[in-house]
């Protein structure tokens, strides 16, 4: 039930937020809320966070983030600079976590003896994490906490 | 290095005359269950190993057993065997 | 009883493996699942929200929340893979701002343009805009409503907003953002082929010897198929790529043949491979003689800017742009010879050898080759030009309908070809590739939609562009935008977006989830239902049509476009609508809604609620008390049925990954204008373009022709704008991901560090673009992801903090009437 409170106040909060004022550029957050034909200050660049924590998951399917800088990585026809950490070969060495053996796999599922080439370039799924701040918060809830509220309800 | 424990499902496509005996030998294996079984000729099996080695090496042994037509991974997930005993439940 | 972590984790691997096996959970679950009432999650397959490629996902669903999605392994599009968009498509819909109450602009009380934004009913909002919409139809007549729609609607919403506009309030002004992203390649279909959308498919990536890339950067844009592309080439190592942009970006990090070219310059380049296949006498001629013929398009047509501009002024056939002539083989030849290496180096600054070698993988008719395009042909003020320059090339060659062979138009929306396009919501066209200026192509849609002869109206409605120059001249007063963020979308954003929105003759309505900048600019947001808040169906890039269930409610007041449209139109009378005469020539309307004429007329309301499945929500149907999307789809289906945009059984798309049409007898057509593929095919022919009259696809000689505008003193850069990976269009779901965000929290504007220098600003600085029509402030990015050549910056256009429309020009294709946002000049100052 929390969380149902909590949204509910979330948008209360918001509505009355509106009642108050709602010119233009009251509404949209990513627009900072500055009016259409002002200029903000455009914010600065954020840094990427390097060595940080491993990212919790909200669900297990979510690729994970990459905790550190990769400026410079080289990732193409030629090299691929994760790979050289990351894959099986080299975690003895490197001590990197292992792409998951999904990347193994070729499109009709079948295991390869390498990297599936499908899976080459690793920033489509995977991205760095600078330290901007949220614009707009998310009431996305993990699983896990709504697996622990229905069994609350029926105990 | 750490404790972890990888829990992964497979896909897994047979002869029809194999399911029987392919649910028995992975049943018979450390780590495997075989927790749905379609008698048309598709098993999904659960693996709990302590690292991808076993897993692939699973696998390696899995696509060569008699009956067996394909083998595909849907799920992996790994975590620390101490994170995993943590009840999922509030106070 | 106790339940571990490691219990729920096996439960999830289990229930995603049995549903990937296609097998019940539900019998299955309990041998394992400790507890399964508590853990279980429902996963439903649905198509992906974002773009044009159109992946499967399988959502999880708990307690009325999605909880997490994951590529499908079982849709052949992506096969188990997501981009980065993709994995977090299960977060988009729970931004903490979601829009929940229709919000009316007031002051004490009453409606007022320059009020606040408050909290309404929706009966009070309806009331409003039905007095609106009223006043302006007595007024002015219907040439005054206007509405603005979407590539992202799913295909029933777009069919209902086509109906409720053509044949309800009798105006062809409707048109979807589709204007700005696919209208080019519409024209270039249409006029080359008859019949809109793709030949081929994406498993022609699989068959395909080279890969040729004309301003798309798939990497970032269309990234799953670029994941097929890279397996490819990386998998067999005779296969080439070839990449061409007027900047460095992802994609060339594959490219064997890495192509910049001066902006515009496509166009000579696209005519030296014509002129190189014909001097070298690699034409295919046993294919040419059979299936081409010639014409020679209309030269100096103008650029779509406001007809008193001088450069409308001064172009010749700037009213007559799409015309063309019957021309000879020889005549073509003729035509092609100024686009020789000198003149196309010249004008590009790509040496010959790296012209002759891409013109080589075309030429070489042992090479299959697949060619793709999206927004650098589209955008384009000579887009459709482009289009045709590239089935030129193909068809010259043969290289077309055969697996491998295949130009590829991508699209950048989910449902830019199902809704957009097959749907015809654009101004001028009706379903199934008919337009409204075809008297036979009228009837027959009056005809399906149970409405009296003359209902539609036969001149072409305003566009996107001329939609917002009418408004700002008062021409169009009741304007209702839904599924699409226009005041950021749209070129020109301080001349010709916002004084339409804020004149105080025009009542705005906008329905969306979140409050985006449109938004803002709105007197009346009606809170929208997005995805799988609802049931929905969206056609891809490669013809296939894919449609998901409901899972979860909208929150709060939250009702889909669909019911919006179909509940709005209870408040009209007929007599209120159509004329006088026309009720008196077909008295059996009166007396009726125009919701009852257009919905309740037997076909839509033809299947009750027992045929819903019950393990699906689906709030429309439940409260108009029938089975609505079935309804809507079976009507419009009738439209292409036997005229090669087969569409299959309602039922039987919720049961497959989506299905290519043409759909005849269950079978799908993975190669259209092919014997051995598809049935519409001429007994005994290989291929049969059989949608033009005589069969023949048609090769245009059209030129090289300047941009509308090019750097100058005043403003010495070229500006291109397009988007970023992890973003997709202009920001309002993905930059309410966090993930997503942090990733990409704002734009730049990427230079080369060479230009930087000489404007004295260097990595992070902020700095000023301006044009002539308006300025932005953005900080410099000399590294990153894009490296720019000297003379050319680039902005993404995601960051509605950071508007860069403000600054590009409303100069469109004059056949197409799409903006072209690749080419402005621009200033930099450092501030």
């Amino acid at each position: 039930m929390r969380l149902f409170t909590i949204l509910t106040c979330l948008t209360a909060f918001f509505l009355l937020a509106l009642q108050s004022v709602a010119s233009e550029g009251e509404l949209d957050a990513l627009r900072a809320n500055v009016p259409l034909l002002q200029e903000p200050t455009p914010e600065p660049l954020y840094q990427v966070e390097d060595r940080s924590r491993r990212p919790v998951r909200e669900y297990p399917m979510q690729p994970p983030t990459i905790p550190h800088r990769i400026d410079n990585y080289q990732v193409d026809l030629n090299a691929n600079r994760c790979m050289a950490c990351h894959a099986r070969s080299r975690i003895g060495e490197t001590q990197a976590i292992m792409v998951s053996v999904t990347h193994y796999m070729d499109r009709e599922g079948n295991f390869l003896g390498d990297l599936s080439p499908r899976r080459y370039f690793c920033m489509q799924c995977h991205v760095p994490q600078t330290d901007a701040p949220s614009r707009v918060g998310n009431t996305f809830v993990d699983m896990s906490d709504l697996i622990r509220e229905s069994r609350q309800r029926s105990e | 290095m750490d404790d972890n424990v990888h829990i992964s499902s497979l896909v897994v496509q047979v002869k029809p005359q194999s399911v029987d005996s392919i649910k028995a030998q992975c049943c018979a294996r450390e780590g495997v269950d075989v927790p749905a079984v379609d008698p048309v000729g598709k098993l999904v099996v659960l693996l709990e190993l302590p690292s991808q080695r076993y897993i692939v090496e699973f696998i390696d042994w899995l696509q060569a057993r008699e009956g067996v037509i394909s083998v595909s991974m849907v799920y992996h997930h790994v975590e620390s065997r101490l994170a995993l005993e943590q009840e999922v439940q509030g106070t | 009883m106790k339940l571990t972590r490691r219990d729920f984790i096996k439960s999830s691997a289990v229930a995603t493996a049995t549903t990937a096996a296609g097998m019940s959970t539900a019998v299955q679950a309990q041998n394992i699942v400790t507890d399964a009432q508590h853990t279980q999650l429902q996963w439903s397959k649905a198509p992906c929200r974002f773009c044009g490629v159109g992946c499967g996902v399988n959502v999880a669903v708990r307690d009325n929340r999605v909880v997490a999605t994951h590529g499908d392994m079982q849709s052949p599009v992506n096969r188990g893979i997501n981009c980065i968009k993709g994995y977090f498509l299960s977060k988009i819909m729970y931004g903490e701002d979601r829009l929940t109450q229709p919000l009316l602009r007031k002051t004490n009380g009453e409606y007022d343009k320059n009020g606040e934004f408050t909290p309404v009913s929706w009966d009070e909002a309806f009331d409003v805009m039905a007095e609106k919409y009223k006043a302006a139809l007595r007024e002015k007549g219907p040439g005054a409503i206007g509405m603005f729609g979407s590539g992202q609607w799913t295909i029933w919403e777009g069919y209902v907003a086509n109906k409720l506009m053509k044949a309800g309030f009798r105006s062809n002004n409707l048109d979807p953002n589709a204007r700005h992203c696919m209208a080019s390649a519409v024209f270039g279909f249409m006029r080359t082929f008859g019949s809109d959308e793709p030949m081929g498919c994406y498993e022609d990536i699989e068959a395909a010897d080279a890969f040729v890339l004309w301003g798309a950067n798939m990497a970032e844009m269309h990234p799953i198929l670029w994941t097929r592309i890279t397996d490819r080439r990386l998998s067999h190592p005779h296969v080439r790529v070839s990449v061409l942009s007027t900047f460095e970006h992802r994609s060339f990090e594959l490219a064997d043949q890495p192509i910049i070219f001066t902006p515009q310059a496509d166009l000579a380049i696209l005519n030296y491979i014509a002129r190189y296949i014909i001097e070298n006498d690699r034409v295919n001629w046993d294919f040419v003689n059979e299936n081409v013929r010639f014409m020679e398009g209309n030269v100096d047509i103008g650029y779509g800017l406001r007809p008193e501009h001088r450069l409308e002024l001064a172009a010749h056939n700037a009213r007559d742009s799409a015309g063309a002539r019957d021309i000879d083989f020889e005549r073509f030849r003729e035509f092609l010879q100024q686009y020789d290496a000198d003149m196309v180096t010249e004008i590009s600054g790509v040496p010959k050898r790296q012209l002759d070698a891409l013109a080589e993988l075309y030429a070489d008719p042992d090479t299959k080759v697949m060619s793709f395009w999206t927004m650098g042909f589209n955008q384009h003020t000579r887009g459709v030009w482009a289009n045709h320059m590239i089935y030129n090339i193909h068809l010259l060659t043969g290289k077309i309908s055969t697996p491998g062979n295949s130009p590829f138009s991508l699209t950048g929306q989910p449902s830019a070809c199902g809704t957009a396009r097959e749907v015809g919501t654009f101004s001028h066209r009706l379903p199934a590739d008919m337009v409204v200026t075809n008297d036979h192509h009228r009837r027959y849609a009056e005809e399906i939609w149970r409405v009296p002869e003359g209902t539609i109206q036969s001149q072409p409605g305003a566009h996107a562009v001329l939609q917002n120059r009418m408004l700002k001249d008062g021409d169009i007063n009741v304007y209702w935008v839904q599924c699409n963020n226009n005041v950021q979308a749209a070129a020109n954003l301080v001349e010709e977006t916002y004084p339409g929105y804020r004149n105080p003759d025009n009542f705005i309505i906008v329905s969306e989830a979140y409050p985006t900048v449109t938004a803002e600019l709105a007197d009346l947001i009606l809170p929208a239902a997005m995805w799988v808040e609802k049931e929905g169906a969206y056609g891809n890039a490669e013809r296939r049509t894919q449609f998901w269930q409901q899972m979860v409610t909208a929150p709060g007041e939250a009702r889909s476009d669909m019911w919006q449209m179909m509940e709005f139109s209870k408040r009209f009378d007929i007599e209120e609508v159509w004329p006088e005469a026309m009720l008196d020539a077909n008295p059996e309307y009166r007396g009726k809604t125009l919701y009852e004429v257009l919905f309740r007329n037997g076909q839509v309301d033809a299947y009750g609620l027992d045929e819903l499945n019950p393990d699906f929500g689906n709030d429309e149907s439940h409260h108009f008390g029938y089975y609505v999307q079935k309804g809507l789809f079976e009507e419009y289906a009738r439209f292409g049925r036997g005229k090669g945009k087969d569409l299959d059984s309602f039922d039987s798309y919720h049961q497959s990954r989506g299905k290519l049409w043409p759909v005849v007898d269950g079978q799908e057509t993975r190669w259209r204008y092919n014997g051995d593929y598809d049935p519409y095919v001429e007994e005994g022919r290989k291929i049969h373009f059989y949608a033009q009259a005589d069969g023949r696809a048609i090769i245009y000689a059209v030129p090289y022709e300047p941009p509308a505008e090019a750097p100058s003193e005043d403003y010495p850069l070229w500006l291109v704008t397009g988007r970023v990976l992890e973003h997709w269009h202009s920001g309002s779901m993905t930059r309410r991901v966090p993930e997503l965000h942090r990733a990409y929290p704002q734009a730049v504007v990427y230079m080369h560090p060479e230009d930087a220098r000489e404007l004295g600003v260097r990595r992070g600085s902020e700095v000023r673009i301006a044009s002539p029509r308006g300025d932005m402030h953005t900080r410099v990015e000399t590294r990153g992801r894009n490296r720019m050549p000297r003379g050319v910056v680039y902005v993404p256009w995601f960051d509605a903090s950071q508007l860069i429309n403000k600054v590009t020009l409303d100069a469109t294709d004059p056949i197409s009437k799409q903006t072209d946002f690749k080419k402005c000049a621009c200033r930099i100052e450092a501030v």
